[in-house]
């Protein structure tokens, strides 16, 4: 029964070279997808001309592709493609770190109302006629409070028991949608309908460079700070007592993941409204091809969401004349996907109810 | 049948009402102008109610947005006016009805919501004996007024002939049937002359793109609209033809369309020059030329159907058809002011009607100065 | 070493569990916290492990104290070698994600309880005593002088429970202290150099396993008739349990 040590096999143990290996497939495939989104639009471009295009943004190659060509690829196509790249993998992995931290797989930044919050701070940003640091800043703020008040309804002293963090969570977020209902209601009246679809259903049509710069630190600097924290949401993934036990200090580090998701969220429905079942669905899914490790997971969850947000704007943009709003599109998707992993996982959800 | 015997005399009484007011409204039919008579009115809307009021309407509240323009136009006056729409309010506040009737800022017009959905509330403190609202549109917004015993005029939104039907509904409702018989004529007749123009023309048709939003995402309008109509009226084709009604498109439609002429709306902030700075536009042929036009606005928006849609009309086949057949605009401005609104606009305001400010430095906005 | 001076906890103004329990576990040696259901015993051990607060009292280690809880399956399937690597919480650094050395001590600390050929099963898979066989490899992964652990042969088959107890006596040879909390009296007399009898709040006795570890004092704190009988093992004196359970006949008819 109690045996002699061994001499310790390679401990880059396969898990470990795997979750790179991983890692890098997720990668190269955002790449492909990226590449082939870009050849895909309204507007023909043959994917020959679109790689010169690319290509000559970097070096100073010729080819010839035409002006229009060059405006539809750079100008209207590749600031699209970067948002959708930040916007689903940073609800990617602020789902995942969200499901770790709350210890409940029904947990997304649009369940818990966070995405309702920084909704309403976004809408008032912009009916107050404030810049875009007001912007993502006031998306932060209401976000964070949106948080906060669904801890204080939900925190018990056992963890947060999913029922009670979803009832919240939809309490939480129909309040604060409806207060962006009010908002867009007062509004200039020459853009509430307009405004209103945008922020409860999401759309990335009108994607440009200076959304992208809006983007980009809150949603990269949130992600980071989870990455950094990946092996550690492991640990904390065991629960409050396990955790300090172990030497972690839960509640403090708890904070910080939520404050960092909610930076992630803020920046993306900053710059493209609230696209739901992306943060609730991607995490599961990765979780089902890298297994739970956060040290894999979370920077997949990022790749992942990325590529499916990237598909399905391309198919919000190309397939039909008009827009089809991102929120509708990724319903129409996430719920029945959701579905399926529910009826695969009956009893173990019913085990946390 | 004789049970009671005070009914049958005011029933007969009643008969005998109507038919009097029938013969006086035929009497008045053949007369130029005719004061308004004291005896009950009778419409028939458009869902084909037939509306019955003791006498013309005193008191007119309208929701669809060009209503309050049109029933200013019939009656000449705000006076019979209470309660509009909101959108029709920030025209008239922005357009030269404000100066031809400065009363019209002091009508109410806080009684619908953006989607027509009506503020009951609001709608009966102003007693009004009819309300125009859309009938095309759905059930619930007219539901609310009929169970709060308004009187509701339905009005359908889509063509010319619509608009014929505005007018002489309105001008019954107002008691002065052969005004309204008089705009709707004006109305035929202009729209034969320009149909006329556009037959005898030859040679390629431009493409011409309505936009009604630009500010915040762009919405087209397809098919099935006013806009496509007079587009097409006017011997043009419609960009946007491959979608219908108002979508919502990306802007690499709008290349791939690649439209030679660029009409912005004025239901939103949207301005030529924010799309000539727009490095993206760069390459559609509307902005390599130049021709990018803010729609005018007269006594109201010329984008929807209304009773200054003629005007539109000439203006685009002359913006679209520089240097071809076209009337004077400005002198037909004059002249059609006079008649809708009894005043005559100054040089300076048909120039803010024309937004010359705004669209001189497009192509061929030079032939709308004042010579 | 783990030393409790004093040591009172309540819940809320006037919840007293237990009150003035003094006790010391040197290095290398194992202490059992014995008694009745909810006098307290998993309290105490949370008390000593640092994860409650003591309202009166003191409690003194001279290191880390390693915690093992129940083993309850969880909610992420973790392979059990990465579970006994989280146990270097405090080795690793705050952005840092385990290193060889660290992988490298958790595969030591399995091999040492013998279950290294568990590594790359998933935890939630693996049998009541292997999942707490695999916990307490994370708490000696995390180079804690001090373990508490909290019932640790509860819902293991006699196999199990035999694996868990040769193991204790195994690593405390190596000089840890070690406390455990138990329902049976047996368990104690296997592997206990004292132990802690809690009958109630001011009724918590501690000191030399034999010497409290006394008949009389076994059917007063659980109520019920208990013996010992003394039998020999490799040249030592043992003592082992022998419970009259009752035939029924003192209950109502």
């Amino acid at each position: 029964m109690l045996r002699e040590a061994e001499r310790p096999p390679r401990l880059a143990a396969p898990g470990r070279v795997g979750g790179v290996v991983q890692i890098m497939v997720a990668a190269v495939a955002l790449v492909v997808v990226a590449v082939v989104a870009m050849s895909l639009g309204r507007f023909s471009v043959s994917a020959w001309h679109v790689l010169q295009i690319l290509v000559a943004e970097v070096l100073p190659t010729g080819g010839d592709s035409t002006d229009p060509e060059r405006t539809v690829v750079v100008l209207i196509r590749l600031p699209r493609i970067l948002l959708a790249v930040l916007v689903g993998g940073g609800l990617g992995i602020a789902g995942a770190a969200l499901q770790a931290t709350f210890r409940n797989p029904l947990v997304s930044p649009e369940i818990i109302g966070v995405s309702a919050g920084a909704s309403l701070g976004g809408a008032l940003a912009l009916f107050l006629g404030l810049g875009s640091f007001f912007l993502v800043g006031g998306a932060f703020a209401f976000g964070l409070a949106a948080l906060g008040l669904l801890f204080v309804l939900t925190m018990g002293r056992s963890g947060t028991p999913m029922l009670m963090v979803v009832l919240g969570g939809v309490v939480v977020g129909s309040f604060f949608s409806a207060l962006v209902g009010l908002v867009t209601y007062f509004a200039d009246p020459l853009t509430t309908l307009p405004a209103i679809v945008f922020w409860l259903l999401g759309s990335l049509a009108t994607a440009t460079f200076a959304k992208v710069a809006v983007a980009v630190a809150p949603i990269l600097v949130g992600a980071a700070v989870l990455l950094l924290l990946r092996w550690r949401i492991n640990v904390l993934s065991l629960g409050d007592e396990e955790a300090t036990s172990l030497g972690l200090r839960p509640g403090r580090m708890r904070w910080v993941i939520l404050l960092a998701s909610a930076l992630v969220v803020a920046g993306a429905v900053a710059v493209s409204g609230v696209v739901g079942w992306v943060g609730l669905v991607i995490p599961h899914l990765a979780r089902i091809w890298v297994g739970p490790d956060h040290r894999v997971l979370l920077p997949v969850s990022f790749l992942v969401g990325a590529v499916y947000l990237v598909l399905i704007d391309t198919v919000a943009r190309t397939a039909s004349g008009g827009e089809i709003p991102l929120g509708v599109l990724t319903a129409l998707i996430g719920a029945p996907v959701f579905f399926w992993l529910l009826r695969r996982n009956r009893d173990r959800i019913w085990d946390h109810a | 049948m004789n049970s009671q015997p005070e009914a049958l005399p005011r029933r007969t009484l009643m008969k005998g009402a109507v038919a009097l007011g029938g013969i006086t409204l035929l009497a008045a039919c053949g007369k130029s102008a005719d004061k308004p008579t004291s005896s009950a009115v009778t419409v028939t809307d458009q869902r084909g109610s037939v509306l019955r009021l003791d006498g013309p309407a005193k008191r007119i509240v309208t929701i669809p947005f060009p209503a309050a323009a049109i029933v200013i136009a019939v009656d000449q006056s705000v006076e019979h006016l209470v309660g509009m729409n909101d959108f029709s309010w920030t025209a008239a506040r922005d357009s030269v009805l404000a100066s031809f009737f400065p009363d019209v800022l002091d009508v109410e017009h806080d009684v619908a919501s953006e989607t027509f959905a009506p503020n009951i509330e609001s709608v009966l403190e102003l007693d009004p004996d009819v309300v125009v609202q859309w009938s095309s549109q759905g059930d619930e917004i007219i539901k609310p007024l009929e169970n709060a015993h308004l009187p509701v005029l339905g009005v359908e939104y889509g063509t010319l002939d619509d608009v014929e039907t505005w007018l002489t509904m309105f001008s019954q409702m107002l008691g002065k049937p052969a005004r309204g018989k008089a705009m709707a004529s004006r109305l035929e007749g202009d729209r034969d002359d320009i149909a006329e123009v556009a037959r005898r023309r030859t040679g390629t048709k431009p493409t011409v793109l309505y936009l009604l939003r630009f500010a915040e995402g762009l919405t087209v309008m397809g098919t099935e609209t006013f806009n496509d109509e007079y587009i097409r009226l006017v011997g043009c084709e419609n960009a946007a033809s491959s979608v219908k009604g108002a979508t919502e498109i990306g802007l690499e439609q709008v290349l791939s369309w690649d439209p030679d002429v660029v009409l912005v709306g004025n239901f939103d902030d949207g301005m030529p020059d924010d799309i000539y700075g727009d490095p993206r536009w760069k390459d559609v042929s509307a902005v390599a030329s130049r021709r990018v036009y803010k729609v005018p606005l007269g006594g109201y928006r010329w984008d929807p159907p209304s009773h200054e849609s003629p005007l539109m009309w000439n203006w685009l086949s002359a913006v679209a058809f520089p240097g071809g057949e076209t009337t004077d605009l400005r002198a037909k401005i004059d002249d059609d002011y006079q008649f809708f609104y009894g005043t005559a606009p100054t040089p300076s305001q048909v120039d803010s009607i024309l937004r010359l400010d705004i669209n001189g430095s497009s192509a061929s906005y030079g032939q709308f100065r004042a010579s | 070493m783990l030393e409790l001076d004093d040591v009172g906890y309540a819940y809320g103004p006037t919840g007293w569990v237990f009150r003035h329990v003094s006790l010391g576990v040197p290095p290398g040696s194992i202490t059992a916290v014995l008694g009745p259901n909810g006098r307290g015993k998993t309290t105490l051990a949370r008390c000593a492990a640092g994860l409650l607060t003591p309202r009166e009292g003191s409690v003194r280690h001279n290191g880390v104290v390693g915690f093992v809880p129940q083993a309850r399956g969880g909610a992420f399937a973790y392979r059990a070698l990465d579970m006994v690597v989280m146990g270097r919480v405090r080795q690793v650094s705050l952005f840092g994600t385990p290193g060889r050395d660290d992988r490298t001590a958790g595969f030591d600390a399995m091999a040492r309880i013998g279950v290294e050929h568990l590594a790359q099963r998933q935890f939630p898979t693996l049998s009541g005593g292997e999942q707490q066989l695999v916990l307490i490899a994370r708490a000696i992964a995390s180079e804690a002088p001090v373990l508490v652990l909290d019932e640790p042969s509860t819902g293991l088959d006699l196999h199990n429970q035999a694996q868990i107890l040769s193991l204790l006596r195994k690593i405390v040879a190596d000089g840890m202290s070690i406390m455990l909390t138990t329902h049976h009296p047996d368990h104690a007399l296997y592997v206990a150099d004292s132990v802690v009898l809690m009958g109630g709040v001011d009724d918590v006795r501690s000191g030399p396993a034999n010497e409290l570890l006394a008949d009389d004092e076994l059917t007063r704190l659980y109520g019920i008739d208990v013996q010992t009988l003394t039998y020999h093992e490799d040249g030592t004196e043992r003592r082992s349990i022998i419970t009259r359970y009752g035939d029924g006949s003192d209950l109502p008819s």
